[in-house]
């Protein structure tokens, strides 16, 4: 790929990595571009790891990706990649989808024209650790390759080293989570949230720019780990059960509770013992394979939590408070919980099916509310979420006041009502069990979300 | 999926040099318990849990490479986390079954691990039936075989490493309690230690052989002092006063079961035969105490880590 297509830091990233390819490659962004880096990066290392789709790796292989000598990635985003791969990979490399440079296509490979010797000082591994703290990173592995891609830099006399370990080491890892001190205002008010957002992302943009400004809030407060929530993606993982129903499991040479009979097995056992006596062998009881099966354990709750403005602080709060004695229990019963907040214009996820309590305490405590309730598409994503599981073993709550007042493209008024009650059906098809919880605002009214539990057959 | 996923060039290099054990930065209190199970493997294994990509697995390899520096045939074998039940517990010998027509056993991971380390990482993403079996063998230190026509019994007296991340799936509490330690690895922050994790680590890989000569009196000297403490463990003896000190910790804490008290007597035992002592003091208590309750004491469903070990920190400083 011509080096006119990619920006300059890009090019050097790359020559860095061309040197010494073990800090490792992460390429990022447009498909096309990144496929044929990959496919023209590939040749040119030769022992090396190369991870075409990160999100879809096992974490059986994580080990192998850890001790790899040389690893290249490419994913469509950061987020996407599992922790093991961003860690491994030092420098991230994003290709921009730019119409402009893509005219500018040529076939000439990467040429290794040789560079002006710099005189610049190798960076310190000090400030090395300065830098990953102004950007908030906090990984071993990430500040090792970020060293190594220094050093490596520094060798092939490449300038602005410090730029380039700003632009594709700690840059894109950047986290633009707001400081933990400001959790409690944070769910005060909406606009409060999507300005910090709106920070966090401007400033990404021109990364060497704004430093000081970076640099003062970082001293002040330590900056929070890093914002990707997927460390794994979903539906790996999880501890499976054993039992008559799922994936081929572990097969076993006497029938067991929750065995069925392995065909395949069998045949190869059998024909193992024919080619050891050379002879056709009739088979009796004793050689019949059992098999059990396997697949993903565990029941889901999911917490529908409407955020809207209509439901006041008062509501809220119990919601909160009932989410938590939810938790309490889902989390004795080892179960996985997922948050969907109705609020705004459309229904986000809170967070996705996980395990981990700690994760699900921090989603709730720092919920962000005001805004619409947009139900009916809260639904719809908590029926996405349940299609994973057996609809059995899925139990819904909804905490709203059921005052749907924004549909499926966005309307408002009757429209929005029609849409929840559709919606409703598709849910209680995927989930098992629904319970709806009326949190009113004010106590005169009677049921207002009588309807809803009417629509989803709910308790 | 593999070969979708993953494309290799990689061919099987000669082994390097592992990490050295002394070099490791940061990390203490995992580093100590290790040195500990190595000084008495009743203490029944260390469980250390957090973030990934902060040098626990080059700490227990470092460890396996300490013992072949100070001379003691102790086996460090690391779990896979893909591996298959016959790869752990041993199975039938195919070749000689095919071959010579005869039943014979092949040991398995466990009956590798006997007599020294078994590393588990991430044991919470590790198959519920493996972990059972590592359960029931590391309980009971006889790994016994009844399958495929085989019936073979073998010791397997080991101690169980586990490594993991919370975030990623938690641990059965039955687990845990069988950890006679548990410690927890977080990312370092202090901005000096991380300087020097990056300057060792690429000093390390840009020169293997030369960067363990260079630790190489460090690594004697640690070596040197296992093995007198092993030695020396058996004399180390433990003042009853102290022994009522240890119930007194593990009924304040609230630790449940007999295990804390008898782990926490052995680790301090440990502590002192590998500082030199020929008694275990107040001091040996204190640096083992938190690693042996932490895992035992009550928790609510959302206590943070740092809250226990504060109220661990808080039992001690009233007792000791």
């Amino acid at each position: 790929m011509s080096p006119a297509l990619l920006p300059e830091h890009a090019v050097a990233a790359i020559r860095v990595w061309l040197a010494d390819p073990r800090c490792g490659l992460l390429i990022t962004g447009d498909a096309a571009l990144r496929e044929r880096l990959v496919g023209e990066l590939a040749a040119s290392a030769h022992p090396l790891l190369v991870i075409h789709t990160p999100e879809l790796l096992d974490p059986e292989e994580a080990p192998r990706v850890r001790q790899a000598s040389a690893v290249l990635a490419a994913a469509a985003d950061l987020a996407e990649v599992p922790r093991v791969v961003a860690d491994r990979c030092a420098l991230v490399v994003e290709l921009a989808h730019d119409p402009e440079r893509l005219a500018r296509w040529t076939q000439p490979p990467l040429p290794d024209r040789p560079c002006p010797r710099t005189h610049d000082e190798p960076i310190s591994t000090g400030r090395l650790v300065a830098l990953a703290e102004e950007y908030g990173v906090r990984s071993a592995p990430v500040e090792i390759g970020a060293g190594r891609v220094a050093a490596t830099a520094h060798r092939l006399g490449l300038p602005g080293v410090e730029d380039l370990v700003r632009a594709c080491v700690f840059g894109p890892r950047r986290t633009d989570d707001p400081p933990s001190a400001t959790d409690d205002q944070q769910g005060s008010d909406d606009h409060g949230e999507d300005q910090t957002r709106d920070d966090g992302q401007s400033s990404q943009g021109s990364s060497s720019d704004d430093d000081s400004a970076v640099s003062v809030a970082a001293a002040t407060t330590p900056p929070p780990r890093t914002r990707r929530a997927r460390n794994a993606p979903p539906g790996r993982g999880g501890p499976v059960v054993t039992g008559t129903r799922g994936r081929a499991g572990r097969t076993v040479s006497t029938r067991r509770p929750d065995t069925v009979v392995a065909l395949g097995p069998t045949i190869a056992h059998l024909a193992e013992l024919s080619a050891l006596r050379g002879e056709r062998v009739p088979p009796t009881a004793d050689d019949v394979r059992w098999q059990y099966r396997r697949r993903r354990s565990g029941r889901l709750t999911i917490l529908v939590v409407d955020a809207s403005g209509s439901m006041g602080r008062q509501a809220l709060h119990r919601a909160k408070g009932l989410a938590l004695a939810m938790l309490d229990r889902a989390y004795r019963q080892r179960d996985r919980v997922a948050v969907v907040l109705a609020r705004g214009r459309e229904a986000q996820l809170g967070l996705p099916p996980t395990k981990s309590m700690a994760r699900v305490r921090a989603s709730l405590r720092r919920l962000p509310h005001g805004g619409g309730t947009p139900l009916a598409s809260a639904l719809l994503l908590a029926a996405r979420l349940a299609t994973a599981f057996d609809p059995i073993a899925v139990e819904v709550v909804i905490m709203t006041d059921g005052r749907a007042n924004i549909g499926l493209a966005g309307e408002t008024g009757a429209r929005a009502r029609e849409d929840a009650v559709r919606a409703a059906e598709v849910l209680r098809r995927a989930a098992g069990q629904s319970t709806v919880h009326a949190m009113s605002r004010t106590r005169r009214r009677g049921d207002d979300a009588a309807w809803l539990r009417a629509a989803l057959g709910a308790v | 999926m593999t070969s979708q996923t993953i494309q290799t060039t990689e061919t099987p290099t000669a082994a390097l040099p592992a990490f050295p054990f002394t070099a490791v930065c940061g990390q203490q209190e995992f580093r100590e318990a290790l040195l500990w199970c190595a000084v008495d493997h009743r203490i029944g294994g260390v469980l250390a849990l957090g973030d990934r990509g902060t040098g626990k697995t080059t700490t227990v390899r470092g460890l396996a490479d300490l013992f072949g520096v100070a001379g003691l045939a102790v086996p460090v074998v690391t779990l896979p986390l893909g591996a298959t039940e016959d790869r752990v517990i041993g199975s039938l010998d195919l070749e000689s079954a095919l071959v010579h027509g005869e039943r014979r056993f092949a040991p398995g991971l466990l009956a590798a691990a006997d007599r020294g380390f078994l590393y588990v990482d991430e044991i919470n993403l590790l198959d519920d039936f493996l972990v059972d079996v590592l359960l029931d063998v590391a309980a009971s230190g006889v790994n016994l075989v009844e399958r495929d026509g085989v019936s073979h019994r073998h010791p397997a007296r080991f101690v169980l490493v586990g490594s993991g991340n919370p975030e990623e799936g938690e641990l059965r509490p039955q687990l845990e309690d069988r950890f006679g330690l548990s410690v927890r690895v977080g990312t370092i922050t202090d901005p000096q230690l991380r300087s020097q994790i990056i300057d060792r680590r690429l000093a390390f890989s840009d020169d293997p052989h030369g960067f363990v000569d260079r630790w190489s009196a460090e690594q004697h000297e640690l070596g040197a002092r296992l093995l007198t403490a092993r030695e020396r463990l058996d004399r180390v003896s433990v003042p009853a006063p102290l022994l009522d000190r240890v119930v007194q910790i593990c009924v304040a804490s609230g630790a449940v079961g007999h295990r804390a008290e008898l782990v926490m007597t052995s680790a301090s035992r440990a502590a002192a035969a590998l500082a030199g002592a020929l008694a275990v003091t107040e001091e040996h208590l204190r640096a083992c105490a938190p690693a042996v309750l932490r895992h035992r004491v009550p928790r609510e469903a959302f206590d943070a880590p740092e809250t226990i070990d504060q109220r661990i920190a808080e039992t001690l400083d009233r007792l000791l």
